[in-house]
């Protein structure tokens, strides 16, 4: 083989450097060369694809194919080229990327026969249901698969394969468009401009008519003797979209253990798991075709109508009686929420304490509070009496108890989790969170690699919006030297921008001061490339291991040894090999810790 | 004072008996003594002013005279000339001090007399050197019985003109820890009526830490013998936040809550987490409250890295 990667995989992006990786352990050098040209050259034919890696057109051309059909290279074809031109596709390297965690997550919601499913069809990229029951003998195992394709299938795990799949938004959209485009008759009464907002306007709908097609009941399922089960000709793919929301519920879920508490972020992840499904879409097709919506406040607006619209239609709301069904049995609640049943004992309770001890607790809180307080502590108890729910404590899951805590997370700290759309009906604000989520995440990330201090000065600069090193100084109480090194640091990692106020005409470096001031989204973009990096390099690193201990390894993989291990290796050996898997057991736990970090921003 | 005549002394004391500095015009003085020509007076003052018992002050266009004290007299009547002008800039600085270039550059002498002054009005204690926090370096005097203005050392945070980060960390833990226990009742001690893994005050909830309280509070405990006034503690409230360790209330101004992010990190609210505290909260429920997965905000229950050869940095990227 002639071709080889090129040494620029590694500097021309991090993702480059992340994906041809990937795209090598799981995929073979052939992929990883074909994958890393088409990262750096953009769009390219076959022909094009063999000239550039020196490969044979005809392992190109093979290479293709997997890779199309593993939605790691988008085709397209002109109407009036024969001429297949490709593209690279992110979504088949994330798909790898997060496969464990995809499989560990189906296992733990549904069980193992499941989590075999996906995982064969993560493997394949895609699979046409008849084929995959074509391998099951026994009926009744096959009438379990079926079951599970449709549950799956119903929980939007799986989703139909169809053929835009295949080919990058951007074409399609400038396809319906040109063809609109033409179809839309010139006038002399209107300007151009109206007449292609009028074509954009309906591509956006015949567009829109395109992805949501192929999703009716009669081309998906077939009903049978009152038995319903997915359409044995329908071919499925693996719906990462979903899985990304999932991804978003546990962080946020995270978020709200960290801010509000343990029990209260239990509530608030199995509220989000209620709405999970329908919840908005990361990003919406129409965001990923460049130009259609360029205006920052239009992107706004247009995000928040999706969002918008889902609660209009019901489906990213919950009640609370929802939500206390789906608790698990072993969450306790109780005397979670101190009110005035906590302050003030209640009657029941009274009763049964003879001495005084227990209560003497929730005495001494109560004088701590002062007597201002008390007037609070009675309009609580006021409005707790107003309410017609009563507060049980032999309950696990009360209503009211819940209800205090769905309270809490829509207004008991800065961020608000939830939204009470109508009394007992809560929403989640996703478009808000996401913000808050990445800006929390970033900052305890500072905290834990540039330390508290860095942390300090750098919330202190947001909340300053710019500032010079003197009014920074002041602010945070620290030494101005110590403001400096943190500042110099924040610089080196380019989370601070730096503006020159120059004092005299010439510019004189000795009279100019500088101010500085920090940008959300570019630290998070450098971030996040920091973080991809380091990711790659992680996988480098066991890879390279590896590669150390070659020998050692192909010698367990031998078939005389296979299972024998323990008679046929000498014990440095056999240390050595249990020292690899320790080593590489770390860094993959390692890798999912970044990768949670870096799930974060891709939101 | 023996050398001054009657009337001189007469009109001295009576100067004297007037609040310090205050100053008077020629009429005033021809009051005091009833004197109704001014050459009279003119003798009177010339002999305390050459006596050092009146000092010259112009105001506006206005000539005005103060009396010193015979003391203080005494003093600038001991000194070299030099000195006792050097003195009397410093005088005039009053608590800002003068710094030496300036004292310089005001008496027009040479850099050598200049210090040469200092040195001996330094040697007799009447005057002395101090250190400003907004110009470090420079050499500046003012009068030995005087205190440094808040300009000069700073203000409360400053300990000999250097910031004094140990007594700023104590103070902010004592408010953090105040705010704490007035946001989670149940922070730093578990009560049998709580549930031990949260126990949270409803949304509803008022009584939490303003300025006024962290003051109170401040004060009533003696926690520092330095005088704190409401504006020092937003300054602390300030840095709270921005150690995300306190956070503003919606819709307040200076009320503050603790946030539960601080109590975390500062190893309380987690003693269910420990599997040796069987009797906390029963096995299965502990199961239910299992991380599920990686979150940075539990970073203190990651253990530290030990250096090794595959430790990948987060400026791994950008130092290369």
């Amino acid at each position: 083989m002639e071709g080889v990667i090129p040494e620029s995989y590694k500097t021309q992006s991090p993702k480059s450097y992340l994906y041809t990786t990937i795209a090598k352990n799981h995929l073979g050098e052939v992929a990883a060369i074909v994958i890393s040209c088409l990262i750096s050259h953009g769009r390219l034919t076959s022909r094009e694809i063999g000239h550039k890696t020196k490969l044979p057109i005809k392992v190109v051309k093979s290479a293709l194919v997997s890779l199309v059909q593993l939605q790691c290279v988008y085709y397209w074809k002109d109407d009036n080229s024969s001429q297949s031109h490709y593209n690279f596709n992110e979504n088949g390297i994330l798909n790898f990327l997060h496969s464990g965690e995809i499989i560990n997550h189906i296992k733990t919601i549904y069980g193992d026969d499941y989590a075999e499913i996906i995982q064969n069809v993560l493997v394949n990229g895609h699979i046409k249901i008849s084929d995959y029951m074509k391998n099951i003998e026994d009926e009744q195992t096959k009438l379990d698969t079926e079951t599970i394709f449709l549950r799956l299938f119903t929980d939007k795990w799986l989703a139909r394969l169809q053929l835009f799949d295949f080919h990058p938004f951007a074409d399609i959209w400038n396809n319906i468009f040109q063809d609109i485009l033409k179809k839309t008759p010139r006038s002399a009464t209107t300007s151009e401009i109206k007449r292609v907002t009028e074509a954009k306007e309906k591509t956006k709908v015949a567009f829109t008519n395109l992805l949501e097609g192929g999703q009716t009941a009669k081309e998906l399922y077939i009903t049978t003797d009152g038995y319903k089960r997915l359409n044995p000709n329908l071919i499925v793919r693996f719906n990462l979209s979903r899985f990304k929301k999932h991804i978003r519920s546990e962080a946020l879920a995270n978020l709200a253990k960290s801010r509000v508490g343990v029990l209260s972020a239990k509530i608030y992840e199995i509220a989000l798991g209620l709405v999970e499904q329908e919840s908005p879409d990361i990003k919406h097709p129409f965001l990923q075709i460049s130009g259609l919506i360029n205006d920052p406040d239009e992107e706004k607006f247009f995000i928040n109508s999706i969002e918008n619209k889902l609660v209009e239609d019901k489906k990213i709301v919950f009640t609370v009686r929802e939500l206390q069904r789906s608790l698990p049995a072993d969450l306790d609640l109780r005397n979670s929420i101190l009110t005035h049943n906590f302050l003030k004992p209640n009657l029941s309770k009274k009763r049964v304490a003879t001495n005084e001890s227990p209560e003497s607790p929730n005495k001494k809180i109560k004088l701590e509070n002062g007597d201002d307080d008390d007037d609070d502590l009675i309009a609580i108890f006021n409005a707790k009496n107003s309410e017609t729910i009563e507060d049980d404590n032999s309950d696990f899951h009360s209503i009211s108890l819940i209800q205090h805590h769905l309270k809490l997370l829509s207004n008991g700290s800065s961020i608000q989790f939830l939204i009470e759309t109508t009394p007992g009906t809560f929403t989640i604000p996703y478009t808000a969170l996401i913000k808050s989520l990445q800006q929390y995440n970033f900052e305890t990330l500072i905290k834990t690699t540039l330390g508290v201090n860095s942390f300090r000065v750098l919330r202190c600069l947001k909340s300053q919006k710019i500032g010079d090193e003197k009014s920074l100084a002041n602010a945070v109480l620290l030494k101005e030297k110590t403001v400096r090194n943190e500042v110099y640091k924040l610089f080196k990692a380019n989370l601070v921008e730096i503006q020159e106020v120059p004092r005299s005409a010439d510019r004189a470096a000795s009279k100019t001061f500088f101010l500085f001031r920090h940008k959300e989204i570019v630290s998070y973009n450098f971030l996040n490339n920091a973080l991809i990096f380091s990711m790659a390099e992680i996988l480098t690193n066991i890879q390279n291991f590896k590669e150390d201990h070659k020998i050692l390894l192909e010698k367990c993989e031998r078939e005389d040894v296979k299972g024998h291990e323990d008679e046929l290796l000498l014990e440095s050996e056999l240390k050595t090999l249990k020292n690899l898997q320790t080593r590489e057991i770390q860094n993959i736990g390692r890798f999912y810790r970044i990768k949670s970090l870096f799930e974060i921003y891709s939101l | 004072m023996s050398d001054v005549s009657e009337r001189a002394h007469v009109l001295h004391e009576k100067m004297l008996e007037s609040p310090s500095s205050t100053l008077f015009n020629q009429q005033e003085l021809q009051d005091l003594l009833q004197i109704t020509k001014p050459v009279e007076l003119l003798n009177l003052a010339q002999e305390l002013i050459n006596r050092k018992l009146v000092k010259l002050v112009k105001q506006g266009d206005e000539l005005k005279f103060q009396a010193v004290s015979v003391a203080e007299a005494n003093k600038i009547t001991k000194m070299t000339d030099d000195e006792a002008m050097i003195y009397s800039y410093i005088e005039d600085s009053g608590r800002e001090g003068i710094w030496t270039k300036t004292i310089r550059a005001r008496t027009n002498l040479h850099q050598h007399v200049v210090v040469k002054c200092l040195k001996s009005l330094e040697n007799q204690r009447y005057i002395k050197s101090i250190k400003s926090v907004k110009h470090p370096t420079r050499k500046i005097y003012m009068l030995y019985n005087l205190q440094p203005s808040i300009e000069l050392t700073g203000g409360p945070w400053f300990t000999d003109s250097e910031l004094d980060t140990e007594f700023i960390d104590s103070l902010l833990t004592v408010i953090w820890r105040f705010a704490a226990s007035k946001t989670y009742p149940t922070a730093f001690q578990t009560t049998e009526d709580s549930n031990p893994v949260q126990s949270s005050y409803p949304s509803n909830h008022t009584g939490f830490v303003n300025l006024d309280t962290i003051m109170e509070f401040i004060t009533s405990n003696k926690i520092t013998n330095v005088d704190l006034v409401i504006n020092d503690i937003k300054s602390l409230c300030d840095v709270l936040v921005y150690d995300d360790k306190l956070e503003l209330i919606i819709h307040t101004t200076d009320t503050y809550k603790a946030t539960w992010q601080s109590v975390l990190e500062a190893g309380s609210g987690r003693p269910y987490e420990d599997k040796a505290n069987k009797d906390v909260i029963n096995e299965k429920f502990r199961e239910v409250l299992k991380p599920k997965s990686f979150s940075i905000f539990e970073h203190y229950s990651v253990l530290p890295e030990v250096e090794e050869a595959d430790t990948t940095y987060l400026d791994a990227w950008f130092q290369t």
